[in-house]
């Protein structure tokens, strides 16, 4: 790395630990619970320890800021299938954060943390079927698509057939094509 | 006659493409079928026909042979000019005809 590399790096470096420093510097309580805060309507004290509530079940967080990932990782639902989290608030709607962006809890109005799983739509023998999103075994995909565990199940990419082996996996994002078929032909 | 919603799902995967009829028999031209790995060339034209050709109960007809896939390939005329199929039978009439195509296909794995 050259010497303009290190000094951004130090520079961002420099900048978090003074965003760390000022925090620790305002912390007014030991735990703020912000499900508390919301219901009675008052602001989210900086605190050293964030109680949140995600999907039923209370969690302590030692931050101000938390990812949409480190949600699902809390409620449990960073496996193969795709869940979506969302900020629900006393009032008004729920507001998806996607897993990257950073929810402030100190934000008024934040009540609890909700999953929820990621819908995506696929078409399967020419009907459109709405499924989550995420990591399957084809035998699995058979099983959430309605078919038949006997029927090849082919995905069309780029115009090619592609036939699946029971024992492989899909990764399902949305606007997949899925072909089934029974095994006839032969040759003759 | 090709049902649409058939002739749709084909669409969904190949782009456009046509219905023929010759002999009272359904045919649908796919101007760039993708042919499965192995297969050279990959990719070319293709006649999926949906009814009984030669003692066959479907077919699917390519623009060229592909050597080393298949067996038994053989030329035939249809709709004014010549197609290659090889031997490969039971794949029934009754079946959508996206089924009929991937079964077709997997005969050249």
């Amino acid at each position: 790395m050259n010497s303009e590399g290190l000094n951004q790096e130090l520079g961002a470096v420099e900048q978090a630990v003074a965003i760390e420093a000022a925090e620790l510097a305002a912390i007014e309580v030991e735990l703020a619970d912000i499900e508390q805060c919301c219901l009675q309507g008052k602001p989210v004290p900086p605190a050293r320890v964030y109680r949140i509530k995600v999907d039923n079940h209370y969690h302590e967080w030692p931050k101000a800021h938390i990812t949409g990932n480190q949600l699902l990782h809390l409620a449990g639902r960073d496996g193969q299938l795709v869940f979506e989290v969302f900020e629900n608030f006393r009032h008004g709607d729920p507001e998806l954060i996607s897993p990257h962006a950073e929810a402030n809890l100190r934000k008024h109005g934040v009540e609890r943390f909700t999953t929820a799983p990621k819908l995506v739509q696929v078409t399967i023998d020419g009907k459109q079927k709405t499924i989550q999103a995420g990591m399957y075994t084809v035998t699995e995909l058979k099983r959430v698509l309605g078919i038949d565990p006997s029927r090849v199940l082919d995905e069309v990419i780029g115009g090619e057939f592609k036939e699946l082996p029971d024992n492989g996996t899909v990764h399902v994002k949305g606007g997949e094509i899925f072909v089934s078929h029974v095994r006839q032909g032969q040759s003759s | 006659m090709v049902a649409p919603e058939n002739l749709d799902e084909l669409r969904a995967a190949f782009g456009e493409v046509t219905e023929r009829v010759e002999g009272g028999v359904d045919l649908v031209f796919l101007p760039r079928l993708v042919l499965p790995e192995g297969c050279a060339p990959r990719e070319m034209q293709a006649l999926l026909c949906l009814g009984q050709h030669g003692g066959y109960t479907t077919r699917l007809f390519l623009q060229q042979a592909i050597p080393g896939k298949g067996a038994n390939w053989s030329s035939h005329v249809v709709l004014g000019r010549p197609w290659w199929t090889w031997s490969w039978n039971q794949v029934p009439a009754s079946l959508r005809p996206a089924e009929i195509l991937a079964e077709h296909l997997r005969g050249l794995r």
